[in-house]
């Protein structure tokens, strides 16, 4: 009886702690492409740096080397010109995206091919 | 992280179907529960061991509910006769009074090969000394031995 109590309790602990945390990212997500798409580059840059380490906990390293690579173009892209930094910017609106996108409960991430994998056949 | 563990939730269902799909053979010792859990759990535990790429929650939470699961249906199983007869079956009986029962046989996807080395197996030399052989949850069979025949223990192993 013991046993099936602490399962329920792990069961119920596990999906609301994943639930949360997704939640939480995706809120995260909206809030640095929002900064970003505003023309707050820096903002948006140091609270990716600031939330970088908690997301890394969910989120497989080669997506966050991405958004890292992404970051760094556009802190650079103030020395950039007009149509240079608004690809940085669009990219690293992107790869938050794909973050956000792969935290998503959706139809497409449960039974489909990896994010990833998509960028590469489409 | 939702993603992952709803399709390790689905990985579970679908190999629980598979392997009752497949039969009591594939199990062996375990009941089917006991046995999705160990390869579900195997795997899980190996992946973010060894890829560094993917986080341990990645593992850890999965492996969590995936025991939590277990826990929660051998209680099920235990307080409910009709639970237990859905998840693991009923024993068959394969062989009765002299006579194979096609039917389970076919069910169970066993030959009467298999049950006849089965009663060897259990120190008989021919079913003339046996009056039943039934197919247990677990997958063993168990050989029931008429009243006046003993087995022959120097056959066993």
């Amino acid at each position: 009886m013991n046993n099936f109590i602490i399962a329920i309790i792990l069961i119920v602990v596990a999906v609301i702690f994943t639930a949360v945390n997704s939640f939480y990212i995706c809120s995260l997500c909206d809030e640095i492409t929002a900064l970003a798409e505003s023309g707050k580059y820096g903002e948006a840059i140091a609270l990716w740096e600031k939330k970088r380490d908690y997301i890394s906990f969910f989120i497989r390293d080669a997506e966050i080397d991405v958004v890292n690579s992404e970051a760094d173009s556009l802190a650079k892209s103030y020395s950039l010109e007009d149509g240079e930094a608004e690809m940085a910017k669009m990219s690293f609106s992107e790869a938050i995206s794909e973050i956000k996108h792969s935290e998503k409960l959706t139809l497409g991430n449960i039974f489909y091919i990896d994010t990833a994998v998509k960028k590469v056949y489409y | 992280m939702t993603v992952i563990v709803t399709r390790a939730f689905i990985f579970y269902v679908f190999l629980t179907l598979m392997m009752k799909l497949m039969g009591k053979r594939q199990i062996g010792e375990m009941q089917l529960s006991e046995l999705v859990t160990t390869v579900l759990l195997s795997e899980l535990a190996v992946l973010p061991v060894t890829d560094t790429d993917i986080p341990l929650l990645h593992g850890l939470v999965p492996l969590i509910l995936i025991s939590s699961i277990e826990v929660i249906l051998s209680f099920a199983s235990r307080k409910s006769k009709r639970f237990l007869i859905f998840l693991n079956g009923n024993p068959i009986t394969l062989y009765e009074n002299g006579k194979f029962n096609e039917g389970n046989l076919t069910k169970a996807r066993v030959s009467s090969e298999d049950v006849e080395a089965q009663v060897r197996i259990n120190g008989f030399e021919t079913l003339g000394e046996v009056k039943k052989v039934i197919l247990e949850r677990t997958g063993k069979m168990s050989v029931l031995p008429k009243k006046n025949a003993n087995p022959n223990q120097s056959g066993e192993g």
